[in-house]
């Protein structure tokens, strides 16, 4: 039994074998008719997935309170005092994350098997799906922000190369490189933070989890921190690390590549930038709280995002027809919660947040998923209306995700982002405003959605006419995400004594940190009942307000495409105008590196270059030409010269 | 002996040869080139006669020998040399040797 924690090393190989495997398939069967086998490369995806999942399952049973597996199968970086192990750890906050990332993504597989059945590049896309199943399990599961990075990086790639999976449409590929540009722009604040992190530790320097969080747990550390340079250099590593956080998790200001990312198939907008890639963020945040909190000046600023993000994403996400988009701008304004909640010192109500979100968000996905298969690719909501009678368990679903989103009692939403409301009131009542205010917005938007797709008569008869209910691998992960978006919220009921499993799991990881924060022990007990009415209140306004507004049988007409027009556009493109003015240095310094660096100087040593050599040419040119006389005489004299210097000697 | 000066020997020498040389890299036709050959042979054979007689303290005869053999290497040379001579211009109907080279220029 104990050997188990010896096996951690296969929960990311199994998946990446799988990739490899898939690759080989997609390889191999490019050349035929049929293309590769899509049983076989299905059901070896989804098997590495769910094998992964088993043995996370296996080893988080085995997993005491403050207990930590570890396994290091090699060093990496052996450099005199600093040590940098290819290692894996996996503890409490390990295992939550990587339970419901391979248990998702073990859906989302089977989902894909039916929703990709059609696409010759199936093998190809399994492959990118267990990579990037590997990277998130690196990302996790690493014992050291070496690992992460790898992970970091991996993940990354893995969207670039979905996003743009359908690469015959130009916009596609732009999308895929948008996002892996903004992403890198993130990158580089995760690896300058993490060498900030490290000179503060001088001569202790480590990338270990273990020994970052001691170090930064140790007061007579902290005292130092307190002022001065030590205070300036953790304030600048702090936030340069959420910088990286922004770029993964698509925080202001490197958001702009989220909604665009929704260019992907839609299993991995669900997979990828809905429940699990984006939110590696917030898992990097808790996984470094111990540092974090050490900086009231980031955890403002990570507030101040985070509530920012949450409100303009709701906004955004009113003006956008598109069924994904608005998916898209949910999860951004729904991240921002978790930021929020990271801020104001309640990592575990973050990482709560996450983890309900992942469900409710990857069963709202997976369903806009059956009604885009459903309807053949059609994604503007304008024309679309009417079918919840042709896709009931579509409906099914997709309600259960909207109850569990607008946080209505007893679903998913309702346990967790109610906690964090909660707990930016104690922080502070402003922030408890516009966290409501954010509220009322999802509502609006998400009802929006709802009553477009679903209700009213059907706007473009032709589509739903041939409309059809998901096949059976796409049934059965929807119906496990509906369910699970209704119920995993009681693994922290807050109101009910006792159902706290989640967080005392996370207590070991996150305790020390959250005290630390706390300011005296003022816990408004008894209090909750009424967030929770008020909460519910909120949303039941927002939702009876869009269904006023939308509802019965208004007038929605699909004009061109179905991006947002007029303010609606300037609101959401807001970011994209910023990025536009970041981006003009760049683009100034490449068209003088293309139009004078390139043309003159290159140019121009270019041509001197050609020059001396062709004028060498010529001259060794005439050395060979067929005179007899010329060659004896050129030979004599190289004899004379050769004899004069064995004569004298060296010159 | 007769008052012959080493040095004026070897110069005379060294101009002969100069001037077989000369021949031998200057002219294009091939019996000129024959010909600075044989000259620059018999300036060697000079070199050779007169460090035999101006050698001081070597009472040698050894220097006259070995042009005997150059005067017998040299004769078998122009007879073999000759023979290709007339081979080659029955092939090229030329004595121009830079004719004889099909490289293009």
């Amino acid at each position: 039994m104990n050997q188990l924690h010896n096996l951690l090393w296969l929960l990311p190989a199994l998946p990446l074998l799988g990739a490899i495997v898939n690759g080989a398939l997609s390889l191999a069967g490019s050349g035929t008719e049929k293309g590769p086998s899509r049983p076989l490369s299905g059901f070896l995806g989804t098997l590495a997935s769910g094998s992964s999942f088993v043995l996370a399952l296996l080893l988080a049973l085995r997993l005491h309170p403050g207990e930590v597996f570890t396994q290091a199968p090699w060093t990496w970086i052996d450099a005199g005092s600093f040590k940098v192990s290819f290692g894996f750890a996996f503890d409490s906050l390990t295992a939550m994350m990587l339970l419901f990332i391979t248990g998702i993504a073990t859906l989302i597989h089977l989902y894909s098997i039916g929703y990709m059945s059609e696409d010759r590049g199936f093998a190809r896309f399994f492959s990118y799906l267990n990579l990037f199943l590997a990277s998130m399990i690196v990302l996790v599961l690493g014992s050291n922000m070496l690992m992460t990075f790898i992970g970091w990086e991996g993940v990354g790639l893995c969207s670039y190369l979905l996003i743009g999976f359908w690469h015959h449409d130009h916009a596609n590929g732009d999308a895929a490189r948008k996002a892996f540009l903004v992403n890198r722009a993130g990158d580089l604040g995760f690896l300058l933070g993490t060498f900030a992190l490290m000179s503060l530790m001088g001569s202790q320097a480590s990338l270990e989890y273990s020994v970052i969080t001691a170090w930064f747990r140790d007061a007579a550390h902290i005292s130092l921190l307190g002022t001065g340079t030590g205070a300036g250099l953790l304030t600048a590593a702090t936030l340069l690390i959420f910088l990286g956080c922004t770029g993964k998790s698509a925080q202001i200001p490197l958001l702009t590549w989220l909604p665009d990312a929704m260019a992907g198939p839609t299993p991995v907008s669900a997979l990828i930038h809905a429940a699990t890639m984006v939110t590696s963020g917030v898992y990097l945040l808790a996984r470094l709280s111990s540092v974090f909190v050490l900086s009231p000046l980031t955890m403002s600023v990570i507030t101040g995002i985070g509530i920012a993000t949450a409100l303009w994403a709701a906004i955004a996400g009113l003006f956008q027809n598109d069924i994904k988009k608005v998916l898209a701008y949910s999860t951004v304004s729904q991240l921002g919660y978790m930021f929020v909640a990271a801020g104001i010192g309640s990592f575990d109500g973050a990482l709560f947040h996450v983890f309900t979100h992942a469900f409710f968000k990857a069963a709202l996905f997976l369903g806009a998923g059956s009604v885009i298969h459903a309807i053949h690719g059609e994604q503007d909501m304008r024309r679309m209306g009417g079918l919840a009678k042709k896709l009931p368990l579509t409906f099914a679903v997709m309600a259960a995700g909207w109850y569990a989103i607008l946080g209505l009692p007893l679903g998913a939403g309702f346990w967790s982002k109610d906690m964090i409301l909660e707990k930016a009131f104690e922080h502070s009542p402003l922030l408890y405003a516009f966290g409501l205010l954010g509220a009322v917005v999802t509502a609006l938007y998400m009802t929006r959605l709802m009553v477009l797709t679903f209700f009213g008569r059907s706007r473009d008869e032709h589509a739903a006419a041939h409309a059809h209910e998901a096949p059976l691998t796409m049934a059965l992960p929807l119906l496990v995400l509906g369910l699970g978006a209704l119920t995993v919220g009681f693994f922290w009921a807050g109101m009910i004594p006792g159902m706290d499993s989640f967080r005392q799991m996370l207590e070991p990881v996150l305790g020390p940190a959250q005290q630390a924060l706390a300011h005296g022990g003022e816990e408004h007990h008894g209090s909750a009942m009424l967030f929770a009415a008020v909460g519910t209140l909120a949303a039941l306004v927002g939702a009876s307000a869009a269904w006023k507004i939308w509802g019965g049988n208004a007038k929605v007409e699909a004009v061109g495409s179905s991006a947002p027009k007029g303010f609606g556009a300037h609101w959401t493109y807001l970011f994209d105008y910023l990025h536009a003015l970041v981006i003009l240095p760049t683009k100034a310094l490449s068209w003088i590196g293309d139009k004078i660096v390139q043309t003159v100087v290159f140019g121009g040593l270019i041509a001197l270059l050609q020059f001396l050599v062709e004028l060498l040419g010529e001259a060794v040119r005439a050395l060979q030409r067929p005179r007899l006389r010329v060659n004896l005489g050129v030979s004599l004299a190289g004899l004379v010269l050769l004899i004069a210097y064995f004569l004298l000697g060296a010159w | 002996m007769m008052g012959i000066d080493a040095l004026q020997v070897q110069f005379l020498a060294l101009a002969l040869f100069g001037l077989g040389l000369a021949t031998a890299l200057t002219r294009r036709n091939l019996f000129f080139l024959l010909m600075g050959v044989e000259i620059m042979l018999n300036a060697a054979n000079l070199s050779f006669v007169g460090f035999s007689r101006t050698l001081p303290g070597v009472a040698s005869n050894d220097g006259l020998v070995v042009p005997v053999f150059v005067i017998a290497l040299a004769a078998a040379e122009a007879c073999v040399g000759l023979a290709m001579l007339i081979l080659v211009f029955r092939t090229r109907e030329s004595l121009d040797s830079d004719a004889y080279s099909r490289m293009k220029e």
